[in-house]
């Protein structure tokens, strides 16, 4: 009826009520049914037409802030829009606010177009509208595309790159690009348990101690999206644990300091398993040098290492007092004296190891 | 004035991606002033080019610098095709030819594209270096100021009013020349964007020259206006009203009273030693007579000295050297009586050359005004201030008075006895002397000249008489002011119109558009005979309008008619009651009438004259002593009355007789005194017309314009009664024709005048054919009176005794009035206000109590301030919005006008519900256009400002003036932070970063969200204002900024924007891309605003916004020409956040934000 309808300030004013529902991709009419019921239209007299049509001029407004929002760092070199910068951080931090859920089923996806288009199962299995979930696949991406080649830290580099204010979506989004960097396989059946919160935690202890930004890393040149290679070399040194005089001691060790702590069942059923579950730990170390075993990082660890635990029975509780004591245990090995430096490497790898463990460890 | 500008191309930012293959941009640019162009190098593959190019100079005539603006245009290097166009920058020089404007333009210019909108930012600088050019026979007009603020600009004095101007240029429109065939429609739109530029340089420059003719130094409410005629071309159409004005100074200010600095950047003087010596010469006494004249004035003139002299040689800034040398008059005058210096040869020739013959100026000019100066100056002397006699001191001070020794003033010096006082201005500021200077002296020539007559040199006798002398000599001046210096007008009479239908046909010879001239003329002088006939003189708040539609077009004129007071030295005024000798008489308070002189008189006064306690039962709340009924009265004598008109004593002086209603088209005057708030009123008429063609088309029009005229008015009426008001301000009529109807829109501001009578309670009276007619009648009788006591409680006017005035007897009132005892005013027992019903269902009844209520909380007026609200009570400025609405009507003969006011209730749906965050607010500066587009389409542009108000229900002076007084306290602290803000140049760069994080830095603690803010009010105006302080530029259709001071004005913005596409659905539709243009528009002019120094743009307005929308070809053309005096507002808050009451923003903020909202 009316086809010219505009509304048009020298301030960008943002109804964020209306910004949040644009960004979970309502059309406007339905948005407008939303709001309508939530009674905007009771305390202020209006119609529903007025809403209507508020609502389609803030979409309007909000689509072509999209060209900004999608490279936020234009906020600042750009004239056409007065905005003032609370709600310009607001605006930013809002679009690239994600839903967990949906991130978890992006994870380990290769961000393809193909795969952008069958976002409707995702949609489907979240609940999640369509458009919110492409919206976060894009910015994913987007964020992904920009930071993947760029040297130093991840973290800070997302942050300023898209005007991040808040530290915990800068971390989010580094771990989402470390894990697509590695192409973490997440999909697995067994793995499905897991959520997004697993993941983060143990990508950024990752990024923090077995990238190039870790502290033990003295070439912090390169990038941390990828491990720190000298530190990859060093763990397959870790293989001479596998040998028999060298595991039996260990062993020794482990199960030594571990009697009191452990009921005698699982005691002895360590002592049965123990050869294997500490093959698995080392192999692992010195995988990360393959591709490929890295991608499979995490369904190995839960399915050679974790479930054996679970299978029989073993609490959280039990598992952190085993990973730990198998940790020193190693310290005080007799190869370790000899090469000091291959203990460092061992700190340096069961430290994060242990803590992903554990963070997978569900009960 | 020829002069070298420079310009520096910087950087780009933002470019668009213009190579595909390798995602970046091989750009340049061109820069153009008239025909000349150059360019820069191409910065390769770059996207954020950075050339640092050195100065491109262009040496100009001031000619082209005023018409031509600055083009600069980016391009894409292409080797083998032609070069892609990524954007241009227009950039008006005109700001940088006037005096106390910024000597540079620099900022970052969206780039924009008439297809492609914005696209990109590039970083210039514009310098410009002028000297002085003794020519008589040049075409410019530099140095005139340009305002489009309807009012004398904050900071300003009006020293003389000079009187109308007006000017038209006409041209081809290159939409309609055969060449737009074979061109793109980039190129046409350039083309036509260019012509409109150089037009509206040329009209202002042309207008400029009638000023200085006059003799004035500014044009004040300066309204352009764009006539698209299509195939017969287009017509750029001035007016304003020429003055004379001197800057104030605050009492603080630097003693010389000059600006240091900012003048001094320019590189002038040296710049003079290229004039020949010759011409030079001939300029010494000339100059010397001059301004020995005009320094003896004002001290005979007003009492005190010193302040005069700063303020003269504050305004002696160099600009405009050459226009002594234009006005003929001051010429010969000066020739003649400057008998003390060697007037050589060629000066006398040159002159006589100039001016038609010698004889044009009175003879009696010359000696005996001379001689007045003398004795002004021996007599005026002893008053000067000891500023006054340190300029005396012979060597003068170094840098500056040396450059200065060199200039013709200095050598002239020995040679006149005077010479040394009037280097108060000159010995520091060069020897240019600037356009207000001249029209001093010419203004007061007048005056000298009678002053002499009467033999007489006392002190305000001569001015009196020069003014008395003035207006008669104006012929019933017409002023595009709508608000006046106290004192100003003496009475008003009402609302004149006229109204003409005209063909249009082509225009032959675009250098003499005689037509167009002559039917402007025509109008101009039937308002004016239409004053005349009120009893009045001048014409204020006057405003030309047309519309075209096809071959048709309306031309209509609007004004008030009124008595002014020239004499406006405000000390006297406010001392001097304003109450002519004219005396009582009648009046009638809208006049209408239509073309061809066939007049139709409307009497309005079809209510009582009832008068009434009023005046004393409100005036316990503050009456400022400027309050002044006289403004109220009838400006005639009742015999000459043409009208039968209904009088009523005056409540507040009791002597005089008032109308009782009062339109005008002027803001309210500070003199009336108001009870209650204002209210918006609208009336809107749509009728269907025939299709006729040419003739027959006119004639149908103008037969149904009286009509449409009647109808408007009777719905103003209506509903100004209903609201129980007597008065309207701002009264805003638009006449649309369309194809096929014809609509009238009457916008106003209605407020209860306390010096009128009280209005009648509308009553209502029609045949009754049957009982439930008679039921309806009462039923609709009863919702009147609902509504009355609605709005009575709305606008507050329940405060007046409504009771009262029916007990008193209207019939007693005349006996004080010698003069008008012979005529009869009672009328009878009008004691009501009759409406006329034929039946339940009038549409002039439902009109009247159909308005859409606006939500409480949310105050609404068209005019500037709002009647019944103190200015103190407008806390900042919260949006400036425009809204377009276009919608299809049901162009049936009933449908019609419901639908009509139909889209006019959903305009105010939507802009109350958008605002609603806003609350409480008032919308202030409304304004309407209104267009027929097509067939059966109405669009509406409103535009308009929300100010926060703050809520204080008993809006008692009391309460709101204890912030204020809180904040001018500081305000000793202001300069320190208006000279970082307000300064131009690379220092505020830095500054405005370390203000921004210091800004940033309590903002962030504080701000929680755009939710919360909103309903704080206190939060709202601490903090979102807050961090709009810094670096936002402001735009609002007032004169000023709330919470803010003006602290210089820099210039006037004119531009005229065109944008296309041909991918309309891709942009959003046409919704999309009106929202895009306008915030594009928007954008442009603050980064011009910022360009220039300031950081807001008053008296904004978008006067013309034509949009062309084909939808099945997926093109969308619009068209909008926006205009607003930029200037430099320093905020009453601002230094609070700067200097060390810091603290205090941050404790509030604190404690309105604590930590826990965040998590």
């Amino acid at each position: 009826m009316s086809y010219v309808d505009v509304f048009v300030g020298n301030y960008i004013v943002i109804d964020f009520e209306l910004y949040d529902l644009w960004l979970n991709g309502l059309p406007a009419h339905e948005c407008a049914v939303t709001l309508q019921q939530r009674g905007v239209l009771q305390s202020t007299g209006a119609r529903f037409d007025e809403l209507l049509s508020d609502t389609k001029d803030s979409f309007r407004l909000y689509a072509s802030l999209e060209q900004l929002l999608k490279c936020p760092t234009k906020f600042g070199n750009q004239s056409v829009y007065q905005i003032d910068p609370e709600t310009q951080k607001t605006l930013i931090d809002k679009y690239y606010k994600s839903d967990d859920v949906v991130i978890r089923e992006l994870l380990g996806r290769k961000l393809s177009t193909r795969n952008r288009n069958n976002l409707d199962d995702v949609s489907e299995k979240t609940k999640v509208p369509l458009r919110s979930c492409c919206r976060q696949f894009d910015n994913v991406k987007r964020v992904f595309k920009t930071v993947e080649e760029m040297p130093g830290s991840l973290e800070k580099n997302i942050k300023t790159l898209f005007c991040l204010s808040s530290d915990k979506l800068a971390k989010k989004y580094a771990a989402i690009v470390f894990m697509t960097n590695h192409r973490f396989e997440t999909t697995k059946k067994r793995l499905s348990h897991l959520t997004f919160d697993d993941f983060m935690y143990c990508a950024e202890l990752m990024i923090t101690n077995w990238s190039y930004s870790a502290a033990e890393c003295d070439n912090h040149e390169d990038m941390d999206v990828d491990l720190d290679r000298s530190f990859l070399q060093d763990l397959r040194e870790l293989k001479i644990l596998t040998d028999k005089q060298h595991l039996d001691e260990h062993k020794m060790y482990v199960m030594n300091s571990l009697k009191t702590s452990l009921i005698k069942k699982k005691h002895s059923s360590l002592e049965d398993n123990y050869k294997a579950t500490s093959k698995t730990i080392i192999s692992l170390a010195y995988g990360l040098n393959h591709s490929k075993e890295v991608r499979n990082f995490f369904s190995d660890v839960i399915e050679e290492v974790i479930e054996p635990f679970m299978n029989t029975g073993w609490t959280y509780e039990d598992m952190k007092t085993f990973l730990q004591m198998y940790k020193d245990a190693g310290v005080r090995l007799s190869v370790f004296r000899t090469l000091p430096s291959l203990g460092i490497v061992w700190e340096r790898y069961m430290n994060t190891f242990i803590n992903c463990c554990l963070k997978l460890y569900h009960t | 004035m020829p002069g070298t500008l420079k310009v520096k191309v910087v950087s780009a930012r933002g470019l668009p991606v213009m190579d595909r293959s390798t995602d970046l941009t091989d750009a340049f640019v061109e820069i153009k002033l008239g025909p000349e162009g150059q360019k820069t190098d191409v910065c390769k593959k770059s996207l954020n080019p950075q050339w640092n190019s050195e100065w491109f100079k262009f040496e100009v005539e001031d000619e082209v610098l005023q018409d031509e603006p600055l083009e600069l245009r980016v391009l894409d290097h292409d080797t083998y095709s032609a070069h892609d166009a990524i954007g241009k920058v227009y950039i008006d020089l005109n700001p940088l030819l006037v005096k106390e404007s910024p000597s540079i333009i620099s900022g970052w210019f969206p780039l924009y594209d008439t297809m492609h909108g914005i696209r990109g930012d590039l970083n210039v600088i514009v310098k410009i270096d002028l000297f002085s050019d003794f020519n008589k026979f040049r075409q410019s007009s530099c140095g005139i100021q340009f305002f489009c603020t309807p009012e004398v600009p904050a900071g300003y004095r009006l020293q003389y009013v000079h009187g109308f101007v007006e000017e038209l240029v006409v041209n081809d429109d290159p939409e309609y020349q055969w060449i737009d065939k074979i061109r793109t429609p980039r190129s046409s739109n350039e083309a036509r964007q260019r012509l409109f530029s150089k037009m509206s340089g040329q009209l202002a420059r042309k207008i400029g020259l009638k000023v200085l003719e006059m003799g004035g130094g500014a044009v004040i409410g300066y309204q352009q206006c764009f006539d698209l005629e299509g195939e017969s071309g287009i017509v750029i159409r001035g007016i304003g009203t020429a003055v004379t004005l001197v800057r104030l100074r605050d009492a603080q200010a630097s003693p010389l009273g000059m600006s240091p600095l900012k003048d001094y950047q320019r590189s002038m003087v040296p710049a003079l030693h290229i004039s020949t010596p010759i011409v030079m010469t001939t300029n010494i006494n000339p100059m010397h007579a001059r301004r020995s004249l005009h320094l003896t004035h004002p001290h005979s003139l007003t009492p005190p000295p010193h302040s005069d002299h700063n303020q003269h040689s504050d305004h002696a800034t160099p600009t405009c050297h050459h226009s002594h040398y234009h006005h003929p008059r001051s010429r010969s005058r000066s020739t003649s009586g400057s008998d003390s210096g060697p007037c050589s040869p060629i000066r006398l020739s040159s002159s006589l050359g100039h001016a038609p013959s010698p004889l044009t100026a009175p003879p009696y000019h010359s000696h005996s005004q001379q001689g007045c100066a003398l004795s002004h100056f021996a007599f005026d002397f002893p008053y000067s201030s000891p500023l006054q006699e340190e300029n005396h001191v012979p060597s003068p001070p170094p840098s500056k008075k040396e450059r200065s020794t060199t200039s013709p003033m200095k050598v002239a010096g020995p040679t006149n006895r005077r010479s040394s006082d009037s280097d108060t201005s000159t010995t520091s500021k060069g020897i240019l002397i600037c356009a207000d200077e001249v029209c001093w002296i010419i203004g007061n020539s007048v005056g000298e000249s009678s002053g002499s007559g009467n033999g007489s040199v006392s002190k305000n006798c001569p001015r009196m008489c020069s003014q008395q002398v003035n207006i008669e000599l104006m012929e019933f001046p017409l002023f595009t002011m709508t608000t006046f210096p106290p004192g100003f007008i003496t009475h008003l009479g009402g609302v004149v119109a006229a109204r003409s239908v005209k063909l249009l046909d082509k225009i032959h010879n675009p250098e003499e558009p005689e037509t167009r001239d002559a039917w402007w003329n025509e109008i101009r002088t039937e308002l004016r005979s239409h004053t005349r006939a009120m009893g009045c003189h001048a014409v204020i708040g006057y405003s030309e309008q047309t519309s075209i539609c096809d071959e048709i077009i309306l031309l209509s004129a609007t004004g008030t008619a009124a008595k002014v007071n020239l004499n406006l030295d405000q000390n006297q005024s406010a001392r001097q009651a304003p109450s002519l000798p004219t005396g009582a008489g009648d009046k009638n308070t809208f006049l209408i009438d239509r073309d061809q002189n066939k007049k139709l008189f409307v009497d309005v006064n079809l209510a009582n004259q009832v008068s009434q306690k009023l005046g004393h039962g409100g005036s316990t709340d503050d009456v400022s002593p400027r309050v002044n009924c006289g403004l109220c009265h009838i400006p005639y004598k009742p015999a000459s009355s043409p009208f039968p008109i209904n009088l009523t004593q005056c409540s507040s002086c009791k002597k005089r007789f008032v109308p009782d209603v009062l339109f005008t088209t002027i803001n309210p005057p500070a003199e009336i005194r108001t009870i209650g708030r204002g209210a918006f009123i609208q009336a809107r008429v749509c009728r269907p017309k025939g299709d006729g063609k040419a003739d027959a088309n006119a004639k149908e029009i103008s037969d149904i314009l009286p009509f449409l005229e009647y109808e408007l008015h009777n719905q103003l009426i209506n509903k100004l009664k209903v609201r129980s008001m007597n008065g309207l301000f701002k009264l805003q009529m638009q006449f649309v024709v369309g194809e096929k109807m014809l609509v009238a829109v009457a916008t106003a501001t209605g407020a209860f005048l306390a010096p009128l009578p009280s209005p009648p309670v509308p009553r209502l009276l029609g045949q009754i054919p049957s009982e439930e007619e008679n039921v309806a009648l009462q039923e609709l009788q009863l919702k009147i009176r609902e509504q009355l006591q609605q709005y009575k409680d709305l606008y507050q006017l329940n405060t007046i005794d409504f009771a009262n005035q029916t007990c008193q007897s209207s019939v007693h009132t005349d006996d004080s009035d010698d003069d008008t005892s012979d005529l009869d005013f009672s009328t009878g027992n009008k004691d009501t206000f009759v409406l006329e019903v034929d039946d339940t269902r009038d549409s002039s009844v439902k009109a009247m109590l159909s308005d859409i209520p606006q939500p409480a909380g949310m105050q609404v007026c068209n005019t500037s301030t709002m009647p019944g609200i103190p200015a103190s009570c407008l806390v900042a400025n919260m949006q400036m919005f425009t809204q377009v609405f276009r919608r299809q009507l049901d162009s049936s003969q009933q449908g019609l006008p419901k639908d009509f006011s139909e889209i006019f209730d959903s305009v105010y749906r939507r802009l109350y519900f958008k605002l609603r965050r806003m609350i409480p607010c008032l919308l202030c500066g409304l304004s309407f256009s209104v267009g027929a587009p097509e067939e059966d389409e109405i669009e509406i542009a409103v535009t308009g400002m929300c100010v926060a108000i703050e809520d204080n229900n008993s809006h008692n002076s009391s309460l709101t003036e204890t912030p204020m007084t809180g904040a001018s306290s500081k305000s000793l602290l202001k300069p320190a932070s208006s000279s970082v803000v307000g300064a131009s140049g690379e220092n505020i760069d830095d500054m405005m970063f370390t203000m921004e994080e210091v800004m940033e830095g309590s903002a962030a603690s504080a701000n929680k969200g755009f939710k919360l803010r909103k309903e704080n009010v206190k939060m709202k105006t601490s903090q979102v204002f807050s961090h709009q302080v810094i670096n936002s530029i402001e735009i609002t259709p007032m004169t000023y900024v709330p919470g803010s001071r003006i602290e210089r004005y820099i210039g006037s913005y004119n531009f005229f924007f065109i944008r296309e596409t041909s991918s309309l659905k891709e942009v959003g539709g046409v919704c999309g891309f009106m929202q895009k243009f306008i915030t594009e528009v928007l954008a442009i002019v603050r980064a011009h605003v910022s360009s220039l120094g300031g950081n807001a743009l008053v008296a904004y307005n978008m006067t013309q916004c034509v949009l062309l929308n084909n939808e099945h070809k997926n093109q969308s053309q619009c068209l909008i020409n926006v205009c607003g005096d930029a200037v430099s507002a320093t905020k009453d808050g601002e230094v609070i956040a700067l200097v060390p009451e810091v603290p205090q923003p941050h404790y509030r903020k604190h404690s309105d934000s604590p930590s826990s909202y965040v998590t």
